[in-house]
């Protein structure tokens, strides 16, 4: 009976443990991912009011929408990818007058998961082909972009390891186009973007 | 610097030869610490996931690493009183230890160390950078005795006075440490240390204080001085800060000589 009551003591003590330990490593993944997912803003040296172009998984974005910047805030998730049938849309939300979201339409990418956004790595992708497609919703209103010239450059898109172990991907690249916002000719110029893509911002629709 | 220095020395043997009495000469003993106030040396990579700007500096900054950094130091400190006894130059042989800490300053215990990776953006937990630096340097100080009084009795004196000192050293000793969160990624202590280079060799100050001096009947002096937010002229005298100022306190006891050399 003793031996039994002393099992049982050493089973419990076990168990409590691996849950200790289980929760104190689910809660340092996610403080992980929190931090992570927080902006840093080193302004550019030309364009003080964008991010500097980084690679580093900061989590900004900026381009001027002619003079006006349009920039990711500290408040507002930079980018959300959102995976439906055949068509990868990454959308980068920030401040442009107010909250607004331009997003790029991807057709015939269909990751499986953020680690295989890894194939855009060093990708230039023309906006005026007739496949792809930009919108741009501001006001609760979304439009679709008519583009007369662009270019959206994935310059890097590479891991993110926290003690060596694979977090988020990080993508960092380009964009720049020519189009119609309101009827007004604009000109979407200087964008970069330097964002982290995990769990928390990586959407795919079964 | 070095004008400075020279002046300094060739001061101290002119002004020694007036000296002429075995009492003007004291030898003693000096301890005194204090802290050095700066930022955080921009060579390690830490990420900072502070949503803050970067440019910020000093105490108020927002970003998510302190860089802290104290000293102490302990030394044999000959001085030769001229003047009647109005001024004093000091000099000797000085050991200062310098104990600086890279460290989360937001509660979090670790902050993000980037490494270098072509393939990846890699990233280490580290709560604490630590670095342990040790100079020999010889000081050359001078005081001024502002104020004189006789208290209790006639052959025990108080000044307060002013001091303007330089050092100029040699490290010694050089130790850096990193406290990874996760005791597996200590083998990679190297790899964080080798991306920033070891502090400079040479060690140079320049330095002022104010302080007290008791003075008692056999010609012992007992000091304690304050060092006003003085200068570190050598650049990079230590990997984790960048020194603005450093200020403290010394304790200073002086022998005179003649208690151990019998005058004829």
């Amino acid at each position: 009976m003793k031996q039994y009551t002393f099992l049982l003591f050493f089973v419990c003590t076990v168990l409590i443990f691996f849950v200790c330990t289980v929760l104190i490593f689910s809660a340092c993944s996610s403080s992980d991912e929190y931090r992570l997912s927080g902006s840093v803003f080193i302004p550019d040296k030309d364009f003080p009011e964008l991010p500097k172009y980084s690679e580093w998984g900061y989590n900004t974005f900026g381009t001027y929408i002619d003079r006006t910047p349009f920039v990711s805030d500290n408040y507002t998730m930079p980018v959300k990818i959102i995976v439906e049938s055949d068509t990868c849309r990454i959308g980068f939300s920030g401040q442009y007058l107010n909250k607004t979201t331009l997003t790029f339409h991807l057709p015939g990418f269909s990751p499986e998961n953020y680690s295989a956004l890894s194939a855009l790595n060093n990708k230039t992708i023309s906006l005026t082909e007739p496949s792809c497609m930009v919108t741009f919703t501001n006001n609760n209103k979304t439009d679709t972009l008519n583009i007369t010239e662009g270019l959206l450059t994935f310059k890097r898109v590479q891991k993110l390891l926290v003690d060596k172990e694979e977090m988020k991907s990080v993508l960092s690249g380009t964009f720049s186009m020519k189009t119609t916002i309101a009827g007004e000719p604009v000109t979407i110029g200087n964008g970069r973007f330097d964002v982290t893509v995990g769990e928390i911002n990586f959407f795919k629709k079964r | 610097m070095k004008k400075l220095i020279w002046m300094l020395i060739f001061g101290a043997i002119i002004l020694g030869a007036h000296a002429q009495k075995t009492s003007n000469f004291k030898i003693g003993v000096e301890f005194g610490q204090g802290s050095v106030e700066g930022d955080y040396s921009n060579k390690w990579n830490i990420r900072q996931d502070a949503g803050a700007s970067l440019y910020d500096h000093g105490l108020l900054s927002s970003r998510v690493t302190y860089a802290q950094s104290d000293f102490f130091y302990f030394g044999i400190k000959p001085q030769v009183s001229l003047w009647n006894n109005r001024v004093n130059l000091y000099s000797g042989l000085r050991f200062t230890m310098f104990n600086s800490n890279l460290g989360d300053k937001n509660s979090n215990n670790f902050f993000y160390f980037r490494t270098t990776n072509p393939d990846a953006v890699e990233f280490y937990k580290i709560s604490l950078i630590k670095e342990k630096t040790g100079y020999l340097s010889l000081p050359l100080e001078i005081s001024y005795n502002i104020f004189h009084r006789n208290i209790l009795t006639p052959n025990t004196t108080f000044s307060f006075y002013g001091k303007a000192g330089a050092e100029i050293g040699l490290s010694i000793l050089n130790k850096r440490n990193v406290d990874f969160v996760s005791a597996t990624m200590q083998s990679h202590e190297n790899e964080v240390l080798g991306s920033v280079e070891k502090p400079n060799k040479l060690y140079g100050t320049f330095y002022g204080a104010l302080g007290g001096q008791l003075t008692i009947e056999n010609g012992m002096q007992f000091n304690v001085e304050g060092i006003i937010p003085s200068q570190i002229l050598t650049k990079n005298h230590s990997s984790i800060i960048e020194p603005d100022t450093f200020s403290g306190v010394q304790l200073s006891v002086q022998f005179p000589l003649s208690m151990f050399i019998k005058n004829n």
